[in-house]
């Protein structure tokens, strides 16, 4: 029992660790999305929204990428403790 | 009528109904030698397959019912290009289940289908993010949500491996739908569309799931899979409830990305040489090949192998937390609601 939830608890923490990361990004890119100020040229408007969403896309990348990462070291951590897989 | 005893008789209507259609779709699907082996029992039983058509089928009807008594002409709006998509992507899916459609066509049409919600704009495309508050990201929302129908019905359609995984899954998404909907500040409209939604989809899911539940007795094929995840889409967009639905659906995104980044993007099953769980006498076991693709079921054997049954319980209790994650997103949502 106590093994089957500690095995729970391993998925649990990616899970908790992309919720949190998801909330910083949105708060990252929350936080770039801001009223675009009516002095700009028209061209500086395309630049700067162009910028944004460029980051925006380099940041959630980098979110899947560390979520991958987690479940890759989860896998192979949990397959060294399985006694089947001892030897 | 009281909106609230509108969804309560809605939830009370297609539990019932589905609970009726379930058995006679299974009957009929048997008939016509619709059947598929349930390979994780040991003697390997012949399951009715596709019978999710009769669920997803009364779910739609159920839509139809709640356009003409929806309060507004908007949320009217809303629940009939839900009611066309729903019907559009059981279509797909029994074409899928019946005559198998490729990797790659799958989410192809899928957001093909889903195009009616970019074209006829109904939907509110200022999504309330926590700690920031409503956004206007006109252009990228109108991008996103071409494809969230076909992220989240193939996420719920890679989640149907085991007996009730999906739908039982499906109900606790649903449910907190209807939750967060009291939580987070809502226009009438969207508070119709999320509430009537997410009411009336568990009643159907419930009726289903009572068939499908381990051992199951019915599988509910592409037809119930992708409807469902499509629904579930559908309600995130018209009830705006985007970002508490995606941190709902943490458990299915985390398992579709995985396979899909495992093998390389959407491939054929049959081009995927290495097995992810091996099946032997009724016991799932994690294979050890590091080509196999990581699926959620391999994680959740890896360290020990588990019968069906006790990965099922494993996967529910994983939603449960994601969905209690997903309610304190809507009260922080909340927090900066105007």
């Amino acid at each position: 029992m106590m093994e089957r939830i500690m095995n729970l608890s391993s998925i649990n923490s990616i899970l908790t660790s992309v919720w949190l990361m998801l909330l910083g990004l949105c708060g990252i890119i929350g936080a770039m999305i801001v009223e675009i100020e009516i002095q700009h040229s028209y061209v500086a408007i395309i630049l700067e929204g162009i910028v944004k969403v460029v980051a925006s896309f380099i940041l959630i990348i980098i979110w899947l990428a560390i979520w991958i990462h987690l479940m890759k070291m989860t896998l192979a951590h949990e397959l060294k403790l399985n006694p089947e897989f001892a030897d | 009528m009281n909106l609230e005893v509108i969804y309560l008789l809605g939830f009370v209507g297609t539990l019932l109904i589905s609970f009726l259609v379930t058995p006679l779709v299974a009957r009929f699907m048997k008939r016509i030698g619709k059947v598929g082996r349930d390979i994780h029992k040991v003697n390997m039983p012949e399951v009715p397959e596709s019978v999710g058509l009769g669920y997803i089928f009364v779910f739609v009807l159920s839509i139809g019912v709640g356009y003409f008594l929806a309060p507004t002409s908007l949320a009217k709006s809303r629940l009939a290009i839900m009611g066309l998509i729903l019907f559009l992507v059981i279509i797909v899916g029994l074409y899928d289940d019946f005559k198998t459609l490729s990797a790659i066509m799958k989410p192809g049409i899928l957001v093909i289908v889903s195009l009616p919600v970019v074209i006829f704009q109904v939907a509110d495309p200022k999504p309330i993010l926590p700690f920031i508050g409503p956004v206007r990201i006109t252009l990228v929302y109108w991008v996103v949500a071409t494809f969230v129908v076909a992220i989240t019905s193939n996420a719920s359609n890679m989640l149907d491996v085991l007996n009730g995984s999906m739908s039982g899954t499906s109900i606790m998404i649903a449910l907190t739908a209807f939750i967060a909907s009291y939580i987070v500040p809502l226009d009438t409209s969207s508070q119709f569309v999320a509430r009537y939604g997410s009411l009336t989809l568990t009643g159907a899911l419930i009726g289903f799931w009572w068939f499908n539940r381990y051992p199951a007795k019915v599988f509910a094929g592409d037809t119930g899979s992708l409807g469902t995840g499509a629904a579930l889409g559908l309600i995130a967009i018209y009830g705006k409830l985007e970002f508490v639905l995606i941190v709902a659906l943490l458990v299915h995104i985390m398992n579709s990305f995985s396979i899909i980044t495992s093998i390389g993007g959407l491939r054929e099953r049959r081009d995927i040489k290495s097995r992810p769980v091996i099946v032997k006498d009724g016991v799932i076991h994690a294979s050890t090949d590091p080509k196999a693709p990581i699926t959620l079921v391999r994680l959740l054997v890896a360290r020990k192998s588990k019968t069906e049954d006790q990965i099922v319980k494993d996967i529910y209790i994983l939603v449960f937390y994601t969905c209690l994650l997903a309610i304190i997103t809507a009260f922080l949502i909340r927090g900066v609601s105007p």
